[in-house]
């Protein structure tokens, strides 16, 4: 498990990996988070919230009401074009990030 | 379930009502919920699945700059006390409230038909007929005991709604549950709601409208007599449509804190509410001195619409001045 603070910077990262595909909504992103990181990665509820209203503050996401299903209605998230340029750019940022502190690593 | 949206109550118990928050609520609220459906559909036991949901539920400090909320500290020092509604009490004031406004409703309804035997009497009475005695008889007596009855309507069931006036002029919360069911009651309500209005504005229409055309049609004889008795009829029951009809919804605004119940509304109607304290005697002075010196009551009643039209104004001022100032 790895510790919130950490991963401070990546959580927005992750979600607009999730949305590049299709778009999805609020738990759906947070299982697929727990799955992808085998568990080791749990993504809080106010963590995810707070970093959808941040990308949808910036435009790099969309929200709109899905249909209803058993009479709820969900909030989905779609990404935006400026949101798909945000991600190539943070993934080049990683790249350099890994690269930097790979430097320091020693097992 | 409940353990859940009640932890997520607790946690929203201090915040202000923005849409922001509301919003954050009830995407929260979701996540959870579809969090616990899940754990429980791979076989969690409930206590198990609680406990997960909430151990993974974070922080709502992290929520505060998104909320616009600066800090969360700071906001919890609410300027007025905040009531608690218990379910139980919200279940009662619908359900007095429902069958009290019927009740309201149909002493209107005998208020506007009071009137009908008299305006009957004195449109037969084209062939006079009636001595007085049968004219008291049949027309002032019943129409002082429809207006009794209405009254003690009106009296009885006000001395029932009142207890539950607070609701109207404090600040309430209620469960977050209890909330989101009211909201989809008031949303199934609604077209019922409508259509009541509807109904009853048609009936208002039909009935100056036939008492326009049989008035036009029959310039003289009994048929414009008659017309006018239906007018009243007719009204009568397009009315109690209509406060029947609003009843429910006024319920769910007033639980829900919505139209002229927000909590800024209540701030602004108490300041209203003393305004009309000192601005009604004034009238009523100003009105019974000029009619006494003058002695000319059959034009000074002219004070109460021109009071009423004022009184309208001001509190639109007062509104937009304590609106503006707060935002």
């Amino acid at each position: 498990m790895v510790g919130s603070d950490v991963m401070r910077g990546y959580n927005d990262f992750m979600i607009l990996f999730l949305l590049l595909e299709e778009d999805s909504y609020g738990y759906e992103i947070s299982r697929q988070i727990k799955q992808i990181s085998e568990g080791k990665y749990i993504m809080k509820e106010t963590t995810l919230y707070s970093a959808f209203t941040r990308l949808e503050k910036e435009g790099y996401i969309e929200a709109y009401y899905g249909t209803e299903t058993n009479g709820k209605r969900r909030t989905y998230y779609r990404i935006t074009k400026e949101g798909r340029e945000f991600y190539r750019a943070k993934c080049e940022e990683w790249e350099l990030v890994k690269e930097i502190v790979g430097k320091f690593v020693k097992m | 379930m409940e353990t859940i949206l009640s932890y997520l109550e607790n946690m929203f118990l201090h915040l202000p009502r923005t849409p922001e928050v509301l919003r954050a609520k009830e995407e929260l609220a979701t996540m959870m919920e579809d969090k616990y459906n899940e754990l429980i559909a791979e076989g969690k036991r409930e206590n198990e699945a609680v406990g997960i949901v909430i151990s993974e539920f974070g922080n709502l400090e992290e929520l505060s700059e998104e909320l616009g909320l600066g800090d969360l500290e700071q906001t919890k020092e609410e300027d007025t006390p905040v009531k608690r509604v218990s379910r139980g009490e919200a279940k009662e004031y619908i359900s007095v409230t429902l069958k009290s406004i019927r009740w309201i409703g149909l002493g209107v309804m005998l208020c506007i038909w009071s009137p009908i035997p008299l305006v009957i009497l004195g449109t037969l009475d084209k062939l006079s007929m009636f001595t007085e005695v049968q004219y008291v008889c049949y027309g002032l007596v019943p129409l002082f005991v429809m207006i009794g009855i209405a009254v003690a309507l009106f009296i009885y069931h006000g001395m029932r709604l009142e207890r539950f006036e607070y609701l109207k002029k404090e600040s309430i919360e209620i469960e977050f549950s209890l909330e989101k069911q009211l909201r989809q009651m008031d949303e199934g309500e609604r077209t019922s709601f409508t259509i009541k209005i509807i109904v009853g504005v048609m009936l208002c229409i039909f009935a100056v409208l036939q008492l326009l055309v049989i008035g036009s049609i029959y310039q003289t004889g009994m048929a414009g007599g008659f017309s006018a008795a239906v007018l009243l009829l007719v009204v009568g029951v397009a009315v109690y449509l209509m406060i029947s009809g609003s009843g429910k919804r006024e319920c769910f605004k007033v639980l829900l804190q919505e139209g002229e119940f927000t909590r800024k509304g209540k701030k602004i109607n108490k300041i209203i509410d003393i305004v009309a304290g000192i601005y009604w005697p004034i009238v009523t002075v100003v009105y019974l001195a000029w009619s006494f010196t003058t002695m000319d009551w059959g034009f000074t009643w002219i004070v109460w619409p021109i009071a009423g039209v004022l009184f309208g104004c001001t509190a639109a001022v007062v509104q937009a001045v304590t609106g503006g100032t707060e935002s």
